[in-house]
């Protein structure tokens, strides 16, 4: 019964804690991008740096009026933004946020996590063609190439930490981290793979075709608004945070801490790599422009493939050396 | 800026059924004044045999008792430019599209045609391009409507 | 193989882009029919902006048109007046002093400058970049303030008057026109570290929206679209108007006219216009602003055209006069609506978000297209 009830615990934190993090992300986003661009970004709800922004524009969304139009596919109108969030809390189930503490420390949780990913690209199809609006169809069918395309290349980069850790489970790979190093110095090849389709996963800037405000208006969502678009927002940037996360977890060692800084907690640790990588994330997003949907493919078949798998053969062959 | 004397003289010779002349307030700039039924081979020639590549535009005004056709060209080699005049009648304001000779001509004899009603024969797609398609009448003629706060202002 | 192509059901989809859509940059309503991706036809449909400009001019007197010219091209408000006052001067034969023509030259590639900063924040915008256009507009916004102190407004100037223009430069123009000058210069080469030399941006504008010159001349371009092709065709060069002819500046010209050389031609024209702009603050003599103007205008019966080297190409105003105080016709001559009819040249059989970076590339300002 006790374990029943620490596990519901768990997940309600873990709830929360995404939850949190998604709007304090959207926060985030804005006060980075207002950094780069010379402006100030959110300063007046909430002192100091507007911090209640998110929060004044989740309740704003909350009471908005739900507007589904007379035209659009019912059901697959209102089902895109729940699975759209659905991927973005499910990952959360086997990241380790300290030595003991993951909600379920599954034994396949980076082939758990590789299945998952894919539910994503459901959400954006299906809001796409049940909003019954030209844009979204295209947006719709751009992200399912895109998607089909940036999972191959995903799954690859982490074949290569798979075999170095010898496990698929997330806290085995950090402790295999601890043993040694962290990944991303074994694996170079590995986490820049990771890092590109890892962007092109999440849809953000230079890869957002699906989104592109100047050419498809806003995508699949062009039809959402009030809570249901609010809740592809927030998934979005659940999706963010859990990508990075994943990135912090199997290339900078988890919740490891570096240089012998051990009296900081694990947790800590933890959420600072991963904020880490959504600053880069933030930042490319930013500074780049957009690739062409043909491009990206491009990018995808004929450059990120061939050098994650050129990454699985360097690393078989180093495990075998040194072995 | 280019002096056209002499260029007026050589068109003058090729074109007779033309009055060919001088700007009196440019001198850079040449006047050709057509016949309705010649219009389209006095431009064609001056593309061909004097360099008139390039038509700025093409634009109609409605005097009392005529509509001039106004189409105007620059030879982008020596500069020179060249106003060819056209008098339609009001009763019939018809004549030949200049979109073969010039492809640019398209959106501008549509201007024409919309805000003045002035219809050119031989164009591929002459249809209404500022206003409204249902829009009635064409603004830019001296007597259209008569909007009776502008009547008191005056 | 064949029965197995004739079974896949192929359709072209139409789309309205517009009049609604953040990269139409205005009102512009573009009729696409599409092929799953790739551009099959476009047909501009314009006319949302039309204010009836023509028309009005005939009820305005001569000089009571000028304010209006500022509300075509709103981003570029003083090479309209330039246009208009141009014609109109031709027209009655007006001497205008000396520092006028200066002050007026170097008004006209301030606001060269200007419009091509707005055109490079919102060219970036189209291609999903969105930080260059805060950038840009840091400059801009510089810039508006000397215009600011000038003329006294900040995008509809009425400054160029006829004979002259209103009034004369405030005592600090220069320094603070230098200083300008001199932060643009780092400005672009951050623009250049930003935008134009991204690896990205390379690809999605080189090899696309190809103009060749023949086309370009043809279909009437102009400006920098017309350059970009290889046409080395400039109106301050070829019919130096104002005092053009006295300041040592280069025409910049692409070789494939594609979206690239459109936009490598204008990041260029700005470093040109800044060299005018230093040299006639070097040569600017002293005297008038305002030549000998007749209280009431009333150009002799005629027609003049006179156009002028806008930031977008040339800028045509046909004035005809029949004796009176107002003007009998004005005709607008506006590169902009010569260029939206290229858009279906340059922009069929190539992919939808090339179609934008097309749009973006010509630099169409809808006031101006529709008047």
């Amino acid at each position: 019964m006790q374990a029943v009830l620490w596990s519901v615990l768990k997940l309600l934190i873990v709830l929360t804690f995404i939850l949190l993090n998604a709007m304090l992300l959207i926060w985030l986003e804005r006060k980075v991008s207002a950094w780069i661009q010379l402006r100030l970004g959110p300063m007046r709800v909430g002192r100091p740096q507007g911090w209640a922004q998110s929060i004044a524009d989740v309740l704003k969304l909350l009471f908005k009026e739900d507007i589904v139009p007379s035209r659009v596919d019912k059901v697959l109108f209102v089902l895109g933004p729940i699975i759209a969030f659905m991927p973005a809390l499910m990952v959360w189930a086997v990241i380790p946020f300290g030595p003991n503490f993951v909600s379920a420390d599954l034994n396949i949780g980076v082939l758990y996590i590789a299945a998952i990913g894919s539910i994503g690209l459901m959400s954006i199809f299906t809001g796409g063609w049940g909003s019954n609006n030209k844009w979204s169809l295209i947006s719709a069918m751009r992200s399912a190439a895109q998607l089909f395309s940036y999972e191959v290349p995903l799954v690859l980069a982490l074949i290569g930490v798979v075999m170095l850790a010898g496990s698929l489970s997330l806290t085995d790979i950090i402790r295999a981290q601890q043993e040694t190093a962290w990944y991303i110095l074994y694996q170079p090849l590995g986490f820049l793979v990771f890092l590109i389709a890892g962007i092109a996963e999440v849809n953000r800037t230079p890869f957002d075709l699906s989104e592109a405000e100047s050419e498809l208006v806003a995508g699949w969502h062009v039809e959402y608004s009030g809570l249901r678009w609010a809740m592809y927002f927030l998934a979005e940037y659940g999706n963010l945070l859990a990508l990075s996360a994943l990135a912090a977890t199997l290339f900078l060692g988890g919740w490891t801490a570096p240089f012998g800084l051990d009296f900081i907690p694990p947790f800590v640790w933890f959420l600072l790599k991963t904020y880490l990588f959504v600053f880069v994330a933030m930042w490319i997003r930013w500074t780049f422009p957009r690739v062409r949907i043909d491009q990206l493919m491009d990018l995808s078949w004929k450059f990120l493939i061939p050098v994650a798998l050129l990454n699985i053969a360097l690393t078989g062959i180093g495990i075998t050396i040194f072995s | 800026m280019a002096d056209v004397r002499e260029l007026v003289d050589k068109v003058a010779a090729d074109l007779s059924f033309a009055e060919v002349s001088q700007s009196p307030v440019d001198v850079g700039e040449m006047v050709v004044k057509v016949d309705r039924e010649k219009y389209l081979a006095a431009c064609r020639r001056l593309r061909d045999e004097f360099g008139f590549d390039y038509l700025s535009f093409v634009t109609c005004v409605d005097y009392p008792e005529s509509l001039e056709i106004v189409a105007y060209a620059i030879n982008l080699e020596t500069q020179a430019r060249v106003k060819v005049l056209v008098d339609l009648s009001k009763e019939e304001p018809e004549v030949d599209s200049l979109v073969e000779v010039w492809p640019t001509a398209n959106w501008h004899e549509r201007e024409a045609y919309d805000l003045f009603g002035v219809v050119f024969r031989g164009h591929p797609d002459l249809r209404r391009i500022l206003l409204d398609e249902k829009f009635e009448g064409h603004p830019l003629r001296k007597d259209y409507g008569s909007n009776p706060l502008l009547k008191a202002y005056e | 193989m064949t029965s197995a192509k004739q079974e896949l059901h192929r359709e072209e989809m139409v789309i309205n882009m517009g009049p609604q859509h953040p990269s139409t940059h205005g009102v512009l309503r573009a009729v696409v029919t599409l092929e799953g991706e790739t551009v099959r036809g476009v047909d501009p449909v314009i006319g949302y902006l039309h204010r009836c400009f023509e028309k009005i001019c005939e009820q305005k007197t001569w000089t009571q048109v000028i304010p209006y010219t500022d509300r075509t091209d709103y981003v570029a408000a003083l090479t309209n007046e330039l246009a208009y006052v141009l014609a109109v001067e031709k027209l009655m034969g007006l001497e205008v002093p000396e520092r006028a023509q200066y002050i007026r030259v170097i008004m006209a590639e301030l606001q060269r400058i200007a419009s091509h900063l707005l055109w490079f924040g919102t060219f970036g915008n189209d291609l999903g970049a969105f930080t260059p256009f805060l950038y840009a507009f840091r400059e801009r916004e510089t810039l508006i303030d000397i215009f600011e102190k000038t003329t006294g407004a900040r995008l509809t100037y009425n400054y160029i008057r006829l004979g002259g223009v209103r009034n004369d430069l405030p005592a600090d123009f220069e320094r603070e026109t230098l200083a300008f000058l001199e932060k643009l210069e780092k400005g672009l080469e951050e623009y250049h570290n930003l935008l134009i030399g991204n690896a990205i941006f390379e690809y999605r504008t080189k090899g696309l929206g190809v103009l060749t010159a023949e086309q370009a001349v043809a279909w009437g371009a102009s400006g920098p679209t017309l350059r970009a092709s290889g046409v080395a065709w400039d109106l301050r060069k070829s019919e130096p108007y104002l005092v053009y002819d006295r300041f040592d500046f280069e025409v910049p010209v692409g070789q494939k006219g594609d979206i690239y050389d459109r936009c490598i031609c204008r990041m260029k024209e700005m470093e040109e216009s800044a060299k005018i702009v230093r040299q006639a603050l070097e040569g600017l003599p002293e005297g008038d602003v305002v030549g000998k103007v007749p209280r009431v205008i009333k150009p002799p019966q005629g027609q003049a055209y006179a156009a002028v080297e806008a930031p977008r190409g040339e800028l045509g105003c046909f004035v005809v006069s029949d004796g009176g105080i107002k003007p009998y016709r004005v005709k607008w001559r506006s590169p902009c609506f010569v260029h939206l009819q290229l858009l279906d040249v340059i922009a069929r059989g190539e992919l939808v978000a090339d179609f934008i970076a097309n749009i973006g590339s010509i630099d169409i300002i809808l006031g101006e297209v529709d008047r």
